[in-house]
């Protein structure tokens, strides 16, 4: 397969991986751009690998989590001018219309706080849906931090999910 | 067996997948960054020697006593025929050598009019350069598509918007045949993060009224006065943001400093941090960059480019607000790392994001700047 042939191929299944990755549309951009310059300069090599999908999606988890290392904002300081310049009035947004809007808030909510180490976890397990073996292998941890780490993930969100019923929805 | 809490997971990782849209061109940008990053290795060997030789040079004219250095302007070429009217940055590009525009261009009917000018600047391309770059609190990065930069005459003959309340009276600046730096670039890659229910507007679909627009459609047109008043004015072309038109407009520019700060503690005994804000600024936000090794915390201050003074200064505490903090969610103690982050003009807009950030743009050749 010609490098073009893949990107045609694969691009726009690569850019849903880095989106979620990233969690931004511009981030993912970049990220994929540059993952596809790492792996063009290669690709005589990746050609001939069996799985290029899995070797770029290395690339790109390498590189993010490299990006993340250097620059990662954790807390924000606003001031009170500017919060009252930059409010969102109520009317702006709409109210939540279907049941599980407010399930996917708390879940984006908590996606976002996670480190990125974390979410990366949390994104090859439940979106490219890897074996904790194969995550660890690629982070380069052991299979047991991968189970950990998701399993703390939905335990957050489910404690958060249990404080706040969704009416109409039954749940223990 | 998948519960809530997995299935809102896997729900809003398939929607964020969902909203991600492949940009035009991708292979060809790929390809361009391959040949960029080759030139470079090749350049930075050139660069070395000439380095080298530079400095062996340097030490014999030291030797043989003061030089005056006469700087280097390019000589204008100005293109005959009338005004270009330019709806995209490649077109844009087209007419500009030398950081100089070389034919008369005009932008949306003539709401911004920019003809070739042989006249000195006072303020350098380079500061030009970082005041744009500079619109982005320290801590937080834009990525932009390679915009141009290059000095012209320019007419705005919009009316440009007031400033927000936050920052008092303004004397309201004016582009009228004045020289100006101008820095133009588009939105490709911008993405809204619409409200529910309405749709997703990216750069593809961002120009209303202009069904077929070109990738590089034309956003905004950034006048930075070349005279060195601080005064500098953005236009926007119009748009469509989630669905919602927002016609062209003209607004003063704005840039962010990142200041100086000391730690200490609120009356309520929470961690504050104090800084010095300048006259002309407003205070906005701050953030602390973490690693493995070591925490930075930059304060960002917001100066509104028009003429006024700022040599005074006035003094501010402002409290950390851990992020996060949301509906049955615990307030977690805000502390406040050591570190301070660089001062003075932040690297706000970049086009790449690797390795911390760096910014390319177009005067006639490409250049780079680093964070």
């Amino acid at each position: 397969v010609e490098f073009d042939e893949y990107v045609a191929a694969r691009g726009a299944a690569m850019l849903r991986f880095a989106r979620v990755l990233t969690g931004e549309q511009a981030g993912a951009e970049d990220l994929l751009q540059a993952a596809l310059v790492d792996v063009y300069t290669h690709w005589s090599k990746v050609q001939g690998a069996d799985r290029p999908d899995a070797y770029l999606r290395r690339v790109m988890v390498n590189r993010h989590l490299s990006w993340r290392r250097r620059r990662s904002s954790s807390e924000l300081v606003v001031s009170p001018e500017r919060i009252a310049s930059s409010a969102v009035q109520e009317g702006d947004v709409d109210v939540d219309v279907a049941v599980g809007v407010a399930d996917r808030d708390q879940a984006r909510r908590i996606l976002a706080a996670l480190p990125p180490r974390a979410r990366t976890m949390v994104v090859l397990r439940f979106y490219a849906d890897l074996g904790d073996v194969e995550i660890a292998e690629m982070l380069g941890v052991t299979a047991s931090t991968v189970r950990s780490t998701a399993s703390r993930a939905l335990s957050t969100l489910r404690a958060v999910l249990d404080a706040e019923p969704v009416p109409g929805v039954p749940h223990d | 067996m998948t519960d809530r809490a997995e299935l809102a997971i896997r729900q809003v990782l398939l929607q964020d997948a969902d909203a991600a849209v492949l940009p035009p061109g991708l292979v060809a940008h790929v390809r361009r960054r391959v040949r960029r990053r080759r030139r470079t290795q090749v350049t930075g060997v050139a660069l070395t020697l000439v380095v080298a030789v530079g400095a062996a040079a340097a030490l014999a004219a030291a030797r043989q006593g003061p030089q005056a250095v006469q700087p280097v302007v390019p000589p204008l070429v100005v293109q005959p025929g009338p005004a270009v009217s330019v709806v995209s940055v490649g077109q844009v590009k087209a007419l500009v050598g030398g950081a100089r525009l070389e034919r008369a261009a005009v932008v949306d009917d003539g709401a911004v009019r920019m003809a070739p000018t042989a006249q000195q600047p006072v303020l350098t391309e380079d500061e030009a350069v970082r005041l744009w770059a500079a619109a982005s609190p320290a801590g937080s990065q834009q990525i932009v598509t390679p915009p141009v930069v290059f000095l012209a005459d320019v007419t705005v003959s919009v009316p440009v918007q007031p400033a927000g309340a936050v920052f008092g009276p303004v004397h309201q600046p004016r582009f009228d045949h004045r020289l100006a730096w101008v820095v133009v670039w588009d939105r490709t890659g911008l993405f809204y993060y619409c409200p529910y229910g309405s749709a997703s507007s990216t750069a593809a679909s961002a120009h209303t009224g202009q069904a077929q627009a070109p990738p590089d459609a034309i956003s905004q047109v950034q006048m930075i006065g070349a005279d060195a008043s601080g005064e500098a004015v953005v236009y926007s072309t119009a748009s469509a943001p989630c669905s919602r038109v927002v016609p062209a407009h003209a607004d003063i520019a704005l840039y962010d400093l990142s200041l100086p700060w000391t730690s200490s503690t609120g009356v309520d005994g929470s961690p504050v941090v104090s800084v010095v804000v300048p006259d002309c600024a407003v205070l906005g936000a701050s953030s602390t960059v973490r690693s493995r090794v070591a925490a930075q915390t930059q304060v960002s201050a917001e100066v509104l480019m028009v003429r006024r003074p700022c040599a005074g200064t006035s003094h501010s505490t402002v409290p950390l607000t851990p992020p996060g903090v949301g509906r049955g969610q615990p307030t977690p103690t805000a502390t406040l790392l050591p570190g301070h982050g660089p001062t003075g003009l932040t690297l706000g807009r970049v086009t790449s994001q690797s390795g911390g950030g760096s910014l390319t743009y177009f005067d006639g050749s490409d250049h780079t700047l680093f964070a």
